[in-house]
């Protein structure tokens, strides 16, 4: 099997993908209130932007989740695609903005499992693409928000909750997420669900 | 606005939103936000109540910023560095202040004009726009609108996997991960029988197939392309602040 | 091996056939299976659970290996060509699916939209599409449906709409997987009157896969089971069906033509759950704003009574389980032993009242199902490794082994079939000591035998524990054999029924 070979997208996939993203999507507004009370706690004393930091992370588990269990070229990018189009019908406040940051995020996703030559997709790995991915988009908003107009203390707070958040949900918990996934036999069509099947005793 | 062909206001946002980014008047982040709200309730359809519940929110996450900027700013001299034009003296008086307004003001454009394009673009619309004038496949438009169908489905899913556990004496928090598992398992299967439903009723995202509505531009939306950008450089380079 | 039933031209044909699922795994789900099914007629398969007529079904739909699986031996041919011969659009306006999950159907929020985006698959002329919707809707009586969104539609009314999108292709033959599975009585015999119509006026091939014959009976041409062993037993017909009981009772299958048991009755307990002037609403508990499921509606539940809740699909019956459970505001008085429902906390109802959900895969808490299973004995989640050799083991193997199931211990509870989930979730809840049952739909899926251990299993736990059981289904068979006291929705009342009507 050519490992390299660029991902052809079945409509089960691309359902895959969307169906995921709108359950995270769930996940996060669900959390969505909690982080309005942080953030209207925190504006007083000025640190109400940070509220919403600590999820940052969930918003990039659909295209490093989709990355692990599909193992191909350009599977990152073209989920953070369908998740961000699902944004814009969700409703997105954003709008079409959030088209331009999800092709960002995809590709920064993705830009760890390019460095090792799409060999290894293991939680070392998904880690690297959570740093990755954390640091490209702070990156991306410290231009566009013209965080630069603020403190240097603040920025470094900003950037290390983003980072952690992006290590817990992104990193680890997509690659359990994974893992459980694949352990529990639906994902047989895909990479990571074969993997596991190689090291399942089957006891009849 | 919704006359407008989706794609059309989709990329003369995006180009808007783009050029947003280089711009420190903060006059100009007020008239956008302002510009689109007049479009949104004089010249849409949208339900106003909706606006309202989408507003309020974002207000909120605003006066952080605001406050962000004001009390977190980088600098405590005026704001002579950070326009770095002629127009020092008027209105904006110390450094916080300013830093707190080009923080927040630029946010405010952005959902001026992202509200404008959410709240008067029809879901099914901007698919279909996105298939026919960007040339997105099939597959990949109905899929995602598929999807985009299942969310009260989705959602309650998640809802039963979560009151399972409860039921079960096993107390979960929001953002436990059990029943998001749960759901995800469920989920995944979702996408294959929908897959296959679709398939089954003669659905190729690839091949050849007729359209029952086919969307086209107009000159108008070519204007509204052109327009919608120039007036964001004018602002740029004619408003005072 | 032709049969002599073969008459006519075949329209779908399984040669030879071998799948499995897991390409190292040896075990074979299909071993060379062979069937095939006459152009023109209404044709059942069925055979126990687990005898691979659920693969067979999407072998024969081009679900598979299409995908999953691997087909190692064999073909499947439609119109004498291999499946793979036609194009998508070509193969949907000779073959096409009806699945039992309503829900997971659509890809459009309404039935016009739907039906156009099938035109739209099969390339015919825009200009054409609103008139052919318009017909095909009018047709079959369903114009009213065309623009209200699925989500307000009842699951009969869902799989009807299903029908009409596969009736708009032109579909030459439909194949249906238990399409009755999730909606009520009334609905499934307007889709067999659909279906007959279908077969009559267009000379449309049914080829459906049930375990159970009750609304095919009087409208099948043929029967053909499917044996644990791989062979097709063919050319049961109405007329001949007498002579079969021996294979249905082999096979597990349901007998038809049956007597109907009846309930032994236990002595009479008190009254545990009463309604009384009770109103729920549907929709989210913040919200009031739903269309009210029940209003002043009086109801007992008794001790030692299994008691079944009726109703089209819709009409709340699940609505009313989350009532019972505390996740749902009520008007006027629902008691628990005298005590108001919601006053008592949340922990110490759960304690007392258990439930399995219509989609038992929504339940599980382990990966495990020999620690869901103990989880359920324990209360909490349970730890395998800390439990081995323990009580709490033995008697979680005691029980899987009475459900069959033991020997998935180790398995993952998703991977098992759906019917054998819904077990594992009967079993976990009770293993819970729980007094009183909500069982939402519990022998869905289950071959006639696996029905029986299971309600008998019920039935003895509540005589020994003293249980208070409500279930829902849409058997009516079994709530007739089963079910000591039924009620009915009707118009926003419980009405007490005897079941026999």
């Amino acid at each position: 099997m050519n490992k390299n070979k660029t991902f052809t997208w079945k409509l089960k996939d691309i359902l895959m993908v969307a169906i995921i993203g709108v359950l995270f999507s769930f996940l996060y507004l669900g959390t969505d209130y909690a982080g309005l009370a942080i953030s209207t706690a925190l504006t007083p004393v000025g640190w109400g932007t940070v509220g919403y930091e600590p999820l940052y992370g969930i918003y990039f588990m659909a295209a490093s989740l989709a990355m692990y269990i599909i193992q191909k070229p350009g599977v990152g990018i073209v989920a953070e695609l369908i998740a961000a189009t699902l944004e814009v019908l969700m409703g997105n406040w954003f709008g079409p903005g959030v088209i331009l940051t999800g092709i960002l995020q995809g590709a920064a996703v993705e830009l760890a499992f390019f460095l090792t030559k799409y060999r290894k997709f293991n939680q070392k790995t998904m880690i690297l693409g959570s740093v990755s991915v954390a640091l490209i988009s702070y990156a991306y908003h410290f231009w566009e928000s013209q965080y630069y107009l603020l403190a240097p203390k603040f920025v470094i707070v900003m950037v290390l909750t983003r980072l952690v958040s992006s290590i817990i949900f992104t990193g680890i918990i997509a690659t359990l997420l994974g893992n459980g996934l694949a352990k529990a036999g639906v994902l047989k069509a895909y990479p990571l669900g074969q993997r596991a099947e190689e090291s399942y005793e089957v006891d009849e | 606005m919704e006359r407008i062909n989706p794609l059309a206001k989709m990329l003369a946002i995006l180009i808007a939103a783009v050029l947003l980014t280089f711009n420190h008047r903060i006059l100009l982040n007020f008239l956008m936000f302002a510009g689109g709200m007049i479009l949104i309730l004089f010249f849409s359809q949208a339900e106003k109540k909706r606006l309202l519940k989408l507003l309020i929110p974002m207000l909120i996450v605003i006066s952080a910023l605001f406050m962000a900027g004001y009390l977190n700013s980088s600098q405590t001299m005026n704001m002579n560095y950070a326009i770095g034009t002629k127009h020092v003296e008027n209105v904006v008086t110390s450094g916080p202040v300013y830093t707190g307004l080009q923080l927040s003001s630029r946010v405010l454009a952005y959902i001026g004009i992202g509200l404008l394009f959410a709240l008067t673009t029809p879901p099914e619309d901007f698919i279909m726009s996105l298939m026919h004038q960007a040339h997105v496949k099939p597959k990949f438009s109905y899929g995602i609108l598929a999807a985009f169908h299942l969310m009260p489905e989705i959602g309650e899913e998640l809802e039963a996997a979560r009151l399972a556990y409860r039921v079960q004496g096993i107390s979960v928090g929001r953002l436990s991960l059990k029943p998001v598992f749960a759901a995800l398992v469920n989920c995944i299967r979702w996408s294959e029988n929908l897959a296959m439903a679709m398939e089954s009723k003669g659905f190729d995202g690839d091949g050849a197939r007729t359209f029952a509505r086919e969307f086209h531009v107009h000159w108008y939306d070519v204007v509204f392309l052109i327009l919608l950008p120039t007036l964001v450089l004018i602002g740029m380079n004619m408003l005072p602040v | 091996m032709k049969s002599m039933s073969d008459s006519g031209n075949l329209v779908l044909e399984a040669r030879d056939v071998s799948f499995r699922y897991i390409e190292k795994n040896k075990k074979e789900v299909l071993d060379h299976v062979s069937i095939s099914f006459p152009e023109g007629k209404i044709s059942v398969l069925m055979g126990a659970s687990g005898c691979g007529k659920s693969t067979l079904f999407a072998l024969l739909a081009g679900l598979y290996p299409e995908n999953g699986g691997v087909m190692t031996s064999g073909e499947i041919l439609l119109f004498g060509k291999p499946l793979g011969a036609y194009s998508i659009p070509q193969r949907a306006e000779k073959l096409s699916v009806m699945f039992q999950n309503a829900d997971l159907q659509f890809c459009m929020d309404t039935l016009r939209k739907e039906m156009l985006f099938c035109l739209e698959n099969i390339s015919c002329p825009p200009e054409e599409m609103q008139e052919r919707v318009e017909k095909a809707a009018g047709s079959l009586q369903m114009t009213d449906l065309l623009d209200r969104p699925f989500q307000t539609l009842s699951g009969g009314e869902k799989q009807k709409a299903e029908l009409a999108c596969l009736f708009l292709l032109g579909s030459k033959v439909i194949l249906l997987d238990e399409p009755f599975a999730n909606i009520d009585e009334m609905w499934a015999e307007r889709i067999v009157e659909m279906l007959v119509r279908l077969n009559r006026e267009y000379g449309t091939t049914i080829i459906a896969v049930d375990h159970s014959l009750d609304y095919w009976l009087k409208v099948l041409d043929e029967i053909q089971v499917l044996r644990q062993d791989g062979s097709v037993i063919r050319g049961i017909g109405r007329e001949n069906l007498k002579d079969h009981e021996e294979l249905f009772r082999k096979e597990g299958l349901r007998w038809p033509l049956e007597e109907k048991r009846h309930p032994e009755r236990l002595p009479e307990g008190k009254a545990r759950v009463t309604l009384e002037g009770a109103g729920i609403y549907a929709g989210k508990k913040r919200r009031q704003s739903g269309h009210p499921v029940l209003s002043g509606a009086d109801a007992s539940f008794y001790e030692n009574e299994m008691t079944a809740v009726l109703g089209p699909s819709g009409c709340g019956k699940t609505t009313l389980f989350r009532t019972l459970l505390g996740q749902q505001d009520y008007t006027g008085s629902i008691r628990i032993d005298g005590r108001e429902l919601r006053k008592i906390p949340g922990k110490e109802l759960f304690s007392e009242v258990g439930i399995v959900f219509q989609n038992p895969s929504n339940q599980f808490v382990t990966q495990n199902v020999l620690e869901e299973v103990e989880s359920g004995l324990l209360g909490k989640l349970a730890r395998h490794e800390e439990l081995h050799g323990s009580a709490t083991e033995q008697e979680a193997l005691e029980l899987l082994q009475s459900f069959h199931l033991d020997r998935f211990r180790k398995y993952s509870p998703y991977m098992l079939s759906q019917g054998q989930q819904r077990r594992l979730a009967v079993l976990s809840i009770l293993a819970g000591k729980r007094r009183i049952l909500l069982l939402d739909e519990p022998t869905y899926g289950q071959d006639d035998a696996m029905t029986r251990e299971i309600m008998e299993l019920l039935r003895s736990r509540m005589a020994k524990e003293k249980m208070t059981i409500l279930f829902t289904s849409h058997d009516r068979r079994l709530v007739e054999e089963w079910a000591d006291r039924c009620y009915l929705f009707r118009e926003g009342r419980l009405c007490e029924s005897n079941g026999a009507d």
